[in-house]
């Protein structure tokens, strides 16, 4: 099966510290999957470096075969990215919000409409979309936050820590959310410490650590680690390494 | 004592954060010390220089000694031919000040030494009020130094003039005063005279009309008396002819009787026919008769000689009353003339002696001033150079002239701030880090938070135009092209300064304090407060190089002498290389923002 996106050799260095080395990394169309690391392991600079926002020092870049390494607005295209923080402006209505990123990915202004009314309606705002973005609650604002990063109808979304600081009702909001939005086509790189949920959603695993990579499904975890609960699995690979 | 426990740990605490923050230590330690340094420097200056003085003079030679007192190594002064062009070139900011030398301004010899008089115009730029006051305290005090010389001078002349002439005016008096009685005396002979000549005239009067009636007779007579002697002496000398004659022929006769005797000796007995006749008695009459008529003919020549005598006499005596008659006529005309002529002297005396009486009075007056000017100092005299300031803008309070820099000050601190925090609200806004995943690029993000920083400058200004329209009467329309454009252009610069604050500096406080800071300095290191022109060189040229000096500079040249952009070409490319560069440092600052996210 071809590789949606895939990285070869990365490597990207802050100051003298190679944070990912010599990095290897693919993901099908249709994958959900979850990324684990320990903290300040180098997860957010990696999924910063799949989104094409730094630079690397060196590797390539694929999407669908192609060489995108140098062409961050086309990776920009094919990838839609929520940080750990909501990326919208609590100033401007939900619908507001909507429509500016809406016309600055270029969509045009009859397709925005009901591509909004869509996606609201996906994320279960549509109700909702006059309302200030600082009026809703951290839910909303999260499900507000995919619905933006998939206005642009990405092939791969790309989501840092979705559900952190959020209670546990909103929480299993989102992972449903996330699968849904993973059931309507769209490739899912999650970025989480739920272990749990991570393992219930997704259908591969990549541990980060030490600036490698490693890309497991679940059938391969189950299998070599003999059905052991996820994080004892991440304990013994960071062990290993 | 828990209380200052607590505050103290929290205030250390504070100090801790702030030092440990390289922003905050350079603004508390390097800003105020960039700050004082800064403006310390520029404000350090003790006089003015580069002081371009533009001046007209009808006759340049006589303004000679004004522009040489007002001439050294800080003041260039510039002759112009037309008092038009060196007010052109003082609106232009070429010259400082335009001097107007009176056309009777002149070069005035005091006892061999030469001092100027007349009077002075000094045109100013009124709208340049921090220089005014410095300029016009040079140009007083140099011209006061050379008025003082010139009029000390010149009063101690004048002084000891005025003695001499009281002096020389009161000898005057007193000659007059003399001549004055001498007129009166000469008046009185003449009076005197004239009344003799009166009572001759009357005398001679008579007489000549006497000589008058009786002369005609007289010389009636005369020429009678002339007439008849001429006949008489025609008769006398025809009768001595006659008598002469006659005596010829008695000799005649005579002799031949006496020879007629001596030869017939018969005693005179002549014998006639039968007669004889005795011609000795006769011949002895003959004889007789003839020594008679001899002494007649003697006596008539005698006669003669003296009617001719008489005849030359009465000639005489009609000759000398013809004469005498021409001499009294000339005497009657002189008499008169002279009467009239002494009349007329007297007249004249006496006009002569009115005006010399108003003349007294008038030099008495005259004394008296002078004697009372004497008493004064030298101080009081009036100065002998005159000057006055123009302010080339009439009739412009001061709130309108201040305009220019009141806007630059507005748009200064108005678009670095505004421009820094909505950069920060950007930037610290959660929505910013989803503008580098959009599929646009960067310079499009900084460009339309400029543009949107444009438009609320542009908002607020508006609002300060309207009000400089409405309020003071300032016509914002006359040039209101190029007016925006300068706008624009400033608005631009500081916009992009606020902005690279913003991109570089993430704290707010500090980025907003570091905005305020450069503003300030913008504000400070400019000729607002002190005129550049009385900075140290160095820092008069940066000065001249700040945007808030180079937009108060085009505002003023634009609102208040209408001159166009086109002739300030240096100051608008200044401002279009300085966007240039600023433009560039912000897309620098923006990636090294975005590097950092």
């Amino acid at each position: 099966m071809a590789h949606l996106i895939q990285l070869v050799a990365i490597k990207k260095m802050f100051k003298n510290h190679a944070v990912l080395d010599n990095l290897e990394f693919s993901v099908n169309k249709g994958d959900i999957l979850g990324l684990i690391g320990k903290s300040g392991e180098g997860k957010t600079t990696f999924l910063r470096v799949l989104i094409g926002f730094y630079k690397i020092d060196a590797g390539i870049i694929m999407f669908e075969e192609n060489d995108i390494t140098k062409k961050t607005q086309q990776i920009l295209k094919h990838v839609g990215f929520c940080t750990q923080d909501n990326s919208f402006y609590p100033e401007l209505t939900i619908e507001e919000n909507m429509r500016y990123y809406g016309r600055l990915y270029g969509i045009k202004r009859k397709v925005l409409k009901e591509r909004i009314e869509e996606l609201l309606k996906l994320v279960n705002l549509y109700e909702r979309k006059d309302k200030f973005g600082s009026d809703i609650s951290g839910g909303m604002k999260r499900r507000l936050d995919f619905a933006i990063a998939l206005l642009h109808n990405p092939a791969i979304l790309i989501l840092d820590e979705p559900t952190a600081g959020l209670d546990p009702v909103m929480t299993k909001e989102i992972w449903n959310l996330i699968e849904k939005i993973n059931q309507q086509g769209t490739t899912v790189i999650v970025s989480s410490h739920e272990l749990d949920n991570l393992e219930r959603k997704c259908n591969k695993i990549a541990v980060l650590n030490k600036g490698k990579i490693a890309v497991y499904t679940l059938a391969e975890i189950q299998r070599k680690y003999k059905n052991k609960p996820l994080i004892d699995v991440f304990e013994e690979i960071v062990k290993i390494n | 004592m828990r209380f200052i426990k607590n505050l103290i740990t929290i205030v250390g605490k504070n100090l801790l954060l702030v030092f440990r923050s390289w922003s905050s230590l350079f603004l508390l330690v390097l800003g105020p010390l960039i700050l004082i340094l800064l403006v310390g420097y520029a404000f350090s200056g003790e006089g003015l220089h580069d002081i371009k003085i533009g001046y007209y003079a009808q006759n340049p030679d006589k303004a000679q000694e004004i522009i040489a007192v007002l001439q050294d190594n800080d003041v260039m002064l510039l002759q112009y031919y037309q008092i038009q062009d060196c007010i052109s070139s003082l609106k232009d900011n070429y010259l400082y000040i335009c001097i107007e030398f009176s056309d009777d301004f002149k070069i005035k010899k005091i006892k061999d030494k030469e001092t100027s008089q007349g009077n002075i115009i000094f045109y100013y730029d009124n709208a340049r009020f921090n220089l005014v006051a410095y300029l016009t305290k040079m140009l007083n005090e140099r011209l006061a130094v050379k008025t003082e010389e010139i009029t000390l001078e010149a009063t101690k002349t004048i002084l000891q003039d005025i003695s001499a002439t009281v002096e020389y005016m009161q000898s005057v008096k007193t000659k007059i005063i003399e001549f004055r009685i001498q007129a009166v005396a000469v008046k009185e002979q003449l009076i005197k005279t004239k009344n003799d000549l009166e009572q001759i005239n009357a005398d001679f009067q008579r007489y000549y009309m006497d000589y008058q009636q009786y002369s005609p007779d007289v010389k009636e007579n005369a020429y009678l008396l002339d007439s008849l002697l001429d006949n008489t002496t025609i008769d006398s000398k025809q009768a001595a002819v006659s008598v002469n004659q006659t005596v010829g022929l008695l000799n005649q006769t005579n002799k031949f009787f006496l020879a007629y005797v001596l030869l017939n000796g018969n005693n005179g007995n002549v014998k006639v026919g039968n007669a004889t006749i005795n011609i000795s008695p006769m011949l002895k009459s003959s004889l007789a008769l003839e020594n008679q008529l001899s002494l007649l003919q003697k006596q008539i020549e005698q006669n003669n000689e003296y009617l001719e005598k008489t005849k030359h006499v009465s000639d005489s005596v009609v000759s000398s009353i013809d004469n005498l008659s021409i001499t009294l006529e000339k005497l009657d005309v002189f008499m008169q003339t002279s009467l009239q002529q002494t009349q007329e002297n007297i007249d004249k005396i006496d006009s002569l002696l009115l005006e010399v009486d108003s003349l007294l009075l008038e030099l008495d007056n005259n004394i008296d001033s002078f004697t009372e000017l004497t008493k004064t100092n030298a101080g009081s005299i009036l100065k002998p150079i005159t000057s006055s300031f123009v302010g080339l803008l009439k009739d412009i309070d001061k709130v309108t002239l201040i305009f220019p820099v009141l806007l630059v000050f507005v748009i200064t601190f108005i678009a670095i701030l505004l421009s820094t925090m909505n950069v920060l609200q950007e930037i610290s806004s959660p929505a910013h880090f989803r503008t580098f995943l959009l599929p646009v690029k960067s310079f499009v993000f900084v460009l339309s938070l400029f543009i949107t920083n444009v438009i609320v400058v542009a908002l607020q200004l508006t609002v300060l135009l309207i009000i400089a329209n409405v309020n003071f009467n300032i016509d914002i329309f006359l040039h209101l092209s190029s007016l925006l454009f300068v706008i624009f252009l400033l608005a631009t610069i500081f916009i992009t300064i606020g902005m690279i604050y913003g991109y570089l500096v993430k704290n707010k406080q500090i980025s907003v304090i570091l905005s305020t800071f450069t503003a300030l300095i913008f504000f400070l290191f400019s000729d607002v407060i002190f005129p550049t022109e009385t900075m140290p060189k160095l820092a008069a040229f940066f000065v001249n190089m700040n945007p808030l000096v180079i937009g108060e500079r085009l505002f003023r040249k634009l609102l208040y002498y209408d001159i166009p952009l086109g002739h300030q070409a240096g100051d608008v490319f200044l401002l279009i290389f300085y966007i240039a560069v600023f433009g560039l440092l912000l897309l620098l600052a923006y990636r090294r923002h975005k590097r950092k996210a």
